[in-house]
C-alpha cells in the first residue's frame, strides 16, 4: 500500500508540468552555479597565489634597509566556497601592522558588488531558495488538492490507514523533488570535479556527504511544512498562499530580522566608538613616552659627555666615539622605551578589543540564536560550517591575523633593537636578514570540529522535519473528511 | 450486509446532521435516499465509510462494525463519488490500477483493466487518454469502474448522477442494475426523484437528518413519488399546494 502511494505520487509528478519546470531550473541553475564558481575559484586562487607572491616580494624590497613595518597577508580560498560561499568574500587581504590591529580588505564587494548586492548563486543559495520554494509547490496540493478532485475520499473509501496514506504522499512528493535535485546537482559536481585546479581529497569529499545529508534534512523540512499546511486547509490555493507566506517569513524575513532584533535587544558600540577610545590612549601612552624620550636624551647625552669628559678624551676621533656611543646608547633606550610604550598601548588595546569582542559575541550568539527559528538559517548555519566557509573559519581567521600581529610587532621590534633598521642606506650590501620572520598559519578546523560546530543547526533541522511532519500527521489522522 | 442501528451525527454539539438514522440494506438490493441539500445523505454516506466518527448510534457492513473496525470493514465497501476528478494526468488506465491495488488487488492484468473499463462503456481509445480530457459522463463510468474493480460486497454512491445527460443517466443505471444482479447490497444517495423511482427497490427520504418515510419497491410503484417527496422534502403541507 505504502510503495502504490509512493510511486502514485512519484508518476504524478513525473507527468506535471511542474517537474518538467523543476527539472529545467535545478539544470539549469546547478549548472551556471557551478560553472561560474568554479571559475571564479580558479581566478581566486591564481590572485591568492599571486598575491602571496607579490606581497612577500613587496615586504622584501621595502626592508631593504629597516624592517617595513607593514605586512599584507592574503586569506586562501577554501574549495568549498563554490558550494556555500559563506563569508568567504569577506577581507581577503590583512594589513598588519605594527602600531595597530589588523585591517581587512579587498572584499568581493569592491570587485563583484552585484554579486554581494543579490548574494553568491552558489549550491547553499539555490537550495535554500529556490529548493525550499519548490519543496512548498510540490507539497501543496499533496491534500488540499486531493480534497478538491475527490480523489481523497477515493482512497479513504479503501481499508488503508491514514498514516500510510500521508506518510506516502510525503516520501513520493520528497523523492520527486530529489530526482531533478540529484541529476543536477551530479551535473554541477563533474563541472567542477573536472577542473584541473580543483583537487578534493578525501576529507572533502566526507564534507560533501555531510553537507548533502544536510540538504536532505532541509528539504523534508520543508516537504513537511507543505503537507502540514496541505492537510490543514480545504483548498489548494490556500494552502499555496499559506506557504508562499511561510517561505517569506522563514526565508527571507527571520534570517534578516533577527539581527536587528538582536542589535535593538542587546546594544555594542560602534567600531568608531572603539577605534576613538584606542586612539585616545594610543595618543596618550605616545606623549607620555615621547616626554621620557626627551629627558631621557637629555640625560644620556649629558651622562656620556660627563663620562667622556672625565676621561680627558678630547680629540676628534674621540669625539666621534663619543658621539657614537651617545648614539648607540640612544637608540638602544629608545628602543626600549618604545618597546615599553608599545606593550602598554597593546595591553590597554586588547583589554578593549576584549571587551569590545565579547559584546560583539554576545550580540551575535544572541542574533544566531534568534534566527534559528528558522530552519534556512540554520541550513546557512550548517552548511558554511561544514564547507569551512562561516562564521567560525572567518573569526579564526581574524584570531589568527591578531596573533601574527602580535608575532610581526615583536619581531620588528627586536630587529630594531638589533639595530637593523638603521641599515647605512648608501651601502648596497647591507641586507637585513628576513629568513626568521614569524610565518602566517591559519589552521582550517577538522571534519569533526566543523560538525561539532554544525551539529546543533544540524539537531534544529532534524527536530524541524519531525515537529512539521508530526504535525501533519496528527491532524490527517484526526481530521473529518468532508 | 449494509445497516445503521440508531446513527447519529452532531456537528459541533449544535447541528444535528443524521438524527437516530435505522435502515437495511440487503444484498442485490438498491436502496435510495432521497433527501435535500443538507438533509444528512452524504453525511451518513461519509460515516458508513468512517470519514467522520459518528455522535452516537453505529453502522455494520457485513456484520462489522464501521466505527470500531473501520479498515476491517472496507474492505467490503466501494464507492462512488460525486463529480469526482479523479487523477487528471494519469490515463483512465492507470487510475483504475492504482485505485484496483488501494483496493486490495495484488496482481491485476491489462486485460482485466480494460474489460472493466469496457463494461463501464468506455470507448477502447479513452483507456489511455488521461482523464482530463474526459467529460464528466466518462469521468463517472471511470468511478464506477473504480468501484467495480474492488469486487467489494456493498456500494455506496453519493449522488452520482448529478450533472449526467439523459443518456449517460440510463447508462448509469443499467450499470447499478448489473452489479444489483451480482449480489451487490447499492445504497445511493440521490435528488433525482424520477431515476431513484427508475431503480430503485426500496426509497428512504431524509429531512433534516430524520428518516422520514421508508418506500418499498411496491409503494414506489404505487404512489406518485413526486408530490410525496416535495411534501416532505420541500415542507409543503398538502398535495394541493403542490398541484
Amino acid at each position: 500500500m505504502f510503495l502504490t502511494i509512493v510511486s502514485k505520487e512519484i508518476i504524478g509528478n513525473l507527468l506535471s508540468f511542474r517537474f518538467t519546470i523543476t527539472t529545467i531550473l535545478c539544470v539549469l541553475l546547478m549548472s551556471i552555479s557551478s560553472y561560474t564558481l568554479r571559475e571564479r575559484y580558479e581566478r581566486q586562487l591564481n590572485e591568492y597565489n599571486t598575491a602571496v607572491t607579490n606581497h612577500l616580494k613587496s615586504f622584501k624590497e621595502s626592508s631593504k634597509h629597516h624592517v617595513s613595518s607593514t605586512y599584507v597577508l592574503d586569506k586562501q580560498p577554501a574549495p568549498l566556497s563554490m558550494f556555500a560561499n559563506g563569508l568567504e568574500g569577506i577581507g581577503k587581504t590583512v594589513n598588519v601592522t605594527t602600531s595597530n590591529e589588523p585591517t581587512f580588505s579587498n572584499s568581493d564587494v569592491t570587485v563583484e558588488p552585484l554579486s554581494t548586492l543579490f548574494g553568491a548563486l552558489d549550491f547553499e543559495f539555490i537550495i535554500r531558495v529556490v529548493i525550499s520554494l519548490l519543496a512548498l509547490l510540490f507539497t501543496y496540493d499533496a491534500i488540499a488538492g486531493e480534497r478538491e478532485l475527490g480523489t481523497l475520499k477515493l482512497t479513504l473509501a479503501n481499508s488503508i490507514p491514514r498514516d500510510v496514506v500521508i506518510l506516502g504522499k510525503a516520501v513520493g512528493n520528497y523523492v520527486s523533488l530529489l530526482v531533478p535535485l540529484g541529476v543536477s546537482v551530479l551535473i554541477g559536481l563533474g563541472i567542477i570535479v573536472l577542473s584541473p585546479q580543483v583537487h578534493f581529497d578525501g576529507e572533502m569529499w566526507k564534507r560533501l556527504l555531510a553537507a548533502g545529508l544536510v540538504t536532505l534534512l532541509y528539504i523534508w523540512v520543508f516537504t513537511a511544512i507543505g503537507l502540514f499546511i496541505s492537510v490543514c486547509t480545504q483548498r489548494s490555493a490556500t494552502a499555496l498562499l499559506s506557504l508562499l507566506l511561510i517561505w517569506v517569513v522563514f526565508v527571507l524575513a527571520v534570517p534578516k530580522a533577527s539581527n536587528l532584533l538582536a542589535g535593538q535587544i542587546y546594544r555594542v558600540p560602534s567600531i568608531q566608538e572603539i577605534q576613538g577610545q584606542k586612539s585616545t590612549i594610543a595618543q596618550r601612552i605616545n606623549d607620555e613616552n615621547l616626554q621620557e624620550m626627551m629627558k631621557m636624551g637629555q640625560t644620556v647625552g649629558k651622562e656620556v659627555v660627563e663620562e667622556w669628559s672625565a676621561g680627558g678624551k678630547e680629540s676628534h676621533s674621540d669625539m666621534e666615539g663619543m658621539q657614537s656611543a651617545i648614539h648607540s646608547t640612544l637608540m638602544e633606550k629608545i628602543a626600549d622605551l618604545q618597546k615599553k610604550a608599545q606593550e602598554k598601548i597593546s595591553a590597554e588595546w586588547e583589554r578593549i578589543q576584549l571587551g569590545y569582542d565579547r559584546q560583539r559575541r554576545k550580540q551575535l550568539e544572541l542574533a544566531i540564536n534568534f534566527s534559528r527559528i528558522s530552519p534556512a538559517s540554520s541550513y546557512v548555519l550548517a552548511t558554511t560550517s561544514i564547507a569551512n566557509t562561516g562564521l567560525t573559519r572567518q573569526q579564526s581567521f581574524l584570531r589568527d591575523t591578531k596573533q601574527y600581529q602580535r608575532e610581526f610587532t615583536n619581531y620588528s621590534l627586536a630587529k630594531m633593537a638589533e639595530g637593523t633598521i638603521f641599515l647605512d642606506p648608501t651601502n648596497p650590501q647591507a641586507k637585513i636578514d628576513l629568513s626568521d620572520m614569524p610565518r602566517f598559519e591559519t589552521k582550517a578546523p577538522t571534519f569533526d570540529a566543523s560538525l561539532g560546530e554544525a551539529w546543533v543547526d544540524i539537531l534544529l533541522l532534524a527536530f524541524m522535519g519531525i515537529l512539521f511532519f508530526m504535525a501533519a500527521y496528527v491532524s490527517f489522522l484526526r481530521q473529518d473528511v468532508l | 450486509m449494509l445497516e445503521t442501528r440508531d446513527l447519529t451525527k452532531v456537528y459541533d454539539s449544535t447541528i444535528l446532521a443524521v438524527n437516530k438514522l435505522n435502515l437495511k440494506v440487503n444484498p442485490g438490493e438498491i436502496y435510495v435516499v432521497l433527501g435535500a441539500n443538507g438533509a444528512g445523505k452524504s453525511t451518513t454516506i461519509s460515516m458508513l465509510l468512517n470519514f467522520i466518527d459518528p455522535t452516537s448510534g453505529t453502522a455494520l457492513v457485513n456484520d462489522i462494525e464501521i466505527p470500531k473496525f473501520p479498515l476491517e470493514a472496507k474492505k467490503h465497501l466501494a464507492y462512488v463519488s460525486e463529480n469526482v476528478e479523479l487523477y487528471r494526468n494519469f490515463t483512465a488506465r492507470q487510475n483504475l490500477e492504482f485505485f484496483a491495488k488501494l483496493g486490495g488487488r495484488k496482481k491485476i492484468t491489462r486485460e482485466e483493466l480494460d474489460e472493466t473499463l469496457a463494461r463501464v462503456g468506455l470507448p477502447e481509445d479513452a483507456f489511455k487518454r488521461r482523464v482530463k480530457t474526459f467529460s464528466k459522463g466518462m469521468r463517472q463510468r471511470l468511478g464506477i469502474a473504480i468501484a467495480i474493480i474492488k469486487g467489494a460486497d456493498a456500494v455506496l454512491l453519493d449522488e452520482p448522477t448529478s450533472g449526467l445527460d439523459p443518456k449517460g443517466g440510463a447508462d448509469f443505471l443499467n450499470l447499478l442494475r448489473e452489479l444489483r444482479s451480482e449480489g451487490k447490497a447499492i445504497f445511493m444517495s440521490t435528488h433525482d426523484i424520477f431515476r431513484a423511482k427508475e431503480i430503485a427497490d426500496r426509497i428512504g427520504i431524509l429531512v433534516g437528518g430524520n428518516l422520514v418515510r421508508e418506500l418499498t419497491r411496491q409503494e414506489i410503484e404505487t404512489e406518485d413519488l413526486e408530490p410525496l417527496y416535495l411534501r416532505y422534502v420541500a415542507g409543503y403541507e398538502s398535495e394541493e399546494e403542490v398541484a
